[in-house]
């Protein structure tokens, strides 16, 4: 469960992300729409504790971001098709580190990665170092990583940029199967048809304001066609 | 700060870092392998080169030589210098055919024997290594020449040419040749443990700092439940641990150089004559300091490069921090221990090279060595403080 209110980010003199408040429930995928620099990456970090907010609250499973950061690091995962691995580190040491910097013993990764991986098909690269891995290898890899401890709330920041098709697939097939579970997922992107595909609910964000909020019918009622994507060239051209 | 974070991020930094060839090049290659050699090689190769222009006699141009004969046959029959004739003997001499051109006033043999004062001139091309060895060498000769004639002079005049030479000039060397290699050693040795010591871990501290931000790795690492202060001091002990590997590696290095080889670093002859050991408990003493003044670098470099976007732009910031290593300590070269002023052991860097220093020469102040591990600890907290504080700062981890 995420619940953020009025969430606001300057850098100096740049107000990145502005009063942002929504709820992300148990199971459910919400989205953050959003043109590259609309502020979805800023809201991310924030909720990851990476980046601390300057205005508002939020709080995930109940804890709070700026109060217990350490505690709300414990129950999230982060993926992002930004991050990297270490190159000279083995998928599996890549995996193992971020294991370990969560508290858990060798045994105890190796029990958790072990079907992960068996479900993602990487037998024939787990064992290879992240630098000889493609682009696609590699974000299994950090989807292992950002999930190895079995978080509650996954944060999802663009996660299939650059991916090709089957590569994209697998992480949105993962997605599925992790809201079956029951996790609560925040899943930002700039692709209507991938938030399309993914999200129960979504959030037009732009310019560091959300413009527009609500079920995906919800969203496409405001517009006649109904199409997102026009919607959302709607929605930012009102606000520029 | 929580010890299972600490150790987990140092063990896997250090065995990132050490699967970089770079590493293994920087940490101890160089300074075990390669310093040593160049140490060997380049007095080696400078002092071949003193030999080969000393052996080969210069070629002397000789002007007015018809006014003072007895003088060119005297420098002739020394056999150290090749008489050779030139239309133009300045222009010869700077187009570096000749090496020196000796000017003989007019009438220099007849003044000579009737007692009056004469003169010669030398020529000599100070920029030529030559000529200036010419010209030293043939000094010598024209001072042995001027010797016997005040000599005969004295001797015409019915008295005892020993009353030239007013008393006897003894040189006695009072102390060990141990000591005096120490000497020689403490010249180079502090030197190069310091630098290896305060710069051998730079890569492991921008591959821990600017190349994880480089990597695009430092984002989901800030996002684990890792205290900033356990993440910057596993960091900071893979740094500290392969500048140690460094400072350990050239200790070695130099030592065994020294050892098996001294006439080519010391000069010929030093290996007969210069003798020198380390105990080991003055090296491990000395390993000691030098883990300080690592740990003191060590933090300065984090904070340094966590600043840097990229693994090349931390080496260019970097760059400043090297040169305040090196360049003091080459200007300690020749600054003798005995000779250091007191303040010089609360200046870090100076102080660890100091210490060195006295410990080459057989000397342990333990008032010096107490001092400098006590500021040591204080600069290690403030440049950590200040590492931490770099680590803690969005606008470092995030520049775009």
């Amino acid at each position: 469960m995420i619940s953020v209110h009025s969430l606001s980010k300057s850098f100096g003199q740049l107000l990145a992300v502005d009063r942002v408040s929504f709820t992300v429930g148990p199971g459910e995928v919400f989205g953050l729409l959003g043109e590259n620099g609309a502020g979805k990456t800023t809201t991310l970090r924030m909720l990851a504790t990476v980046l601390r907010p300057t205005q508002g609250s939020a709080t995930i499973m109940g804890h709070d971001l700026i109060r217990e950061p350490l505690r709300v690091r414990q129950i999230i995962g982060v993926l992002s098709a930004e991050t990297g691995l270490y190159d000279r580190l083995t998928a599996w040491e890549n995996v193992r580190y971020f294991g370990r910097l969560h508290g858990m013993g060798d045994a105890q990764i190796r029990q958790r990665s072990a079907p992960l991986a068996d479900s993602l098909d990487m037998a024939s690269f787990w064992h290879r170092r992240a630098g000889t891995l493609s682009k696609g290898m590699r974000q299994k890899v950090c989807i292992v990583r950002a999930v190895i401890h079995d978080p509650a709330v996954l944060l999802m920041d663009e996660p299939t940029a650059g991916l090709d098709v089957t590569s994209a697939r697998a992480v949105h097939d993962f997605i599925h199967s992790w809201k079956r579970e029951g996790r609560s997922i925040l899943f930002s992107s700039h692709v209507m048809s991938e938030v399309e595909k993914v999200c129960d609910r979504i959030a037009v964000i732009h310019r560091g304001r959300i413009v527009a909020a609500g079920s995906l019918d919800e969203v496409k009622a405001q517009a006649p066609k109904r199409d997102l994507e026009e919607i959302f060239v709607r929605l930012v051209g009102e606000t520029a | 700060m929580n010890l299972r974070h600490i150790r987990t991020v140092f063990a896997k930094d250090f065995m990132d870092s050490t699967r970089e060839k770079r590493t293994w090049l920087a940490m101890l290659i160089i300074p075990l392998i390669l310093v040593p050699i160049l140490l060997v090689a380049t007095p080696s190769t400078m002092e071949r080169q003193v030999k080969r222009i000393e052996e080969a006699p210069p070629r002397l141009v000789v002007t007015g030589g018809e006014h003072g004969r007895a003088l060119v046959d005297f420098i002739g029959s020394s056999g150290q210098f090749v008489l050779v004739e030139s239309k133009d003997p300045l222009g010869a001499l700077r187009e570096r055919q000749v090496n020196l051109v000796l000017q003989i006033d007019k009438n220099f043999d007849d003044k000579v024997a009737a007692g009056q004062i004469s003169g010669v001139r030398l020529q000599f091309d100070a920029s030529d290594q030559r000529s200036t060895t010419a010209l030293n060498r043939l000094q010598g000769i024209l001072n042995q020449y001027m010797h016997w004639i005040v000599a005969q002079r004295v001797q015409a005049a019915g008295l005892d040419p020993a009353m030239l030479r007013a008393f006897d000039l003894f040189t006695e060397n009072v102390v060990s040749q141990e000591k005096v290699g120490g000497s020689f050693l403490a010249m180079i040795m502090p030197m190069m443990l310091a630098i290896w010591a305060a710069m051998g871990g730079m890569y492991a501290a921008l591959d821990g700092s600017a190349g994880e931000k480089e990597r695009r790795t430092l984002e989901p690492l800030l996002a684990m439940p890792v205290s900033r202060i356990s993440l910057v001091a596993g960091k900071y002990l893979t740094v500290v641990l392969t500048s140690l590997i460094s400072a350990t590696a050239a200790l070695v290095g130099m030592y065994a150089a020294f050892k098996i080889k001294p006439e080519a670093v010391m000069g010929t002859g030093a290996g007969d004559t210069l003798r020198f050991s380390i105990p080991v408990a003055h090296g491990l003493l000395m390993l000691a300091v030098a883990f300080a003044l690592s740990g003191f670098f060590a933090a300065v470099q984090l904070a340094v490069a966590i600043y840097a976007r990229t693994y090349r732009e931390g080496q260019t910031l970097l760059t400043p921090v090297s040169f305040l290593i090196v360049i003091p300590s080459m200007f300690t070269q020749m600054i003798f221990p005995a000779d250091a002023p007191a303040y010089f052991f609360h200046i870090p860097l100076l102080n660890s090279i100091f210490i060195f220093k006295e410990i080459l020469v057989g000397v342990v102040n333990w008032q010096h060595i107490l001092t400098t591990m006590a500021w040591s600890a204080v600069y290690i907290v403030l440049a950590l403080r200040l590492a931490a504080f770099m680590f803690n700062r969005e606008e470092n981890l995030f520049r775009t």
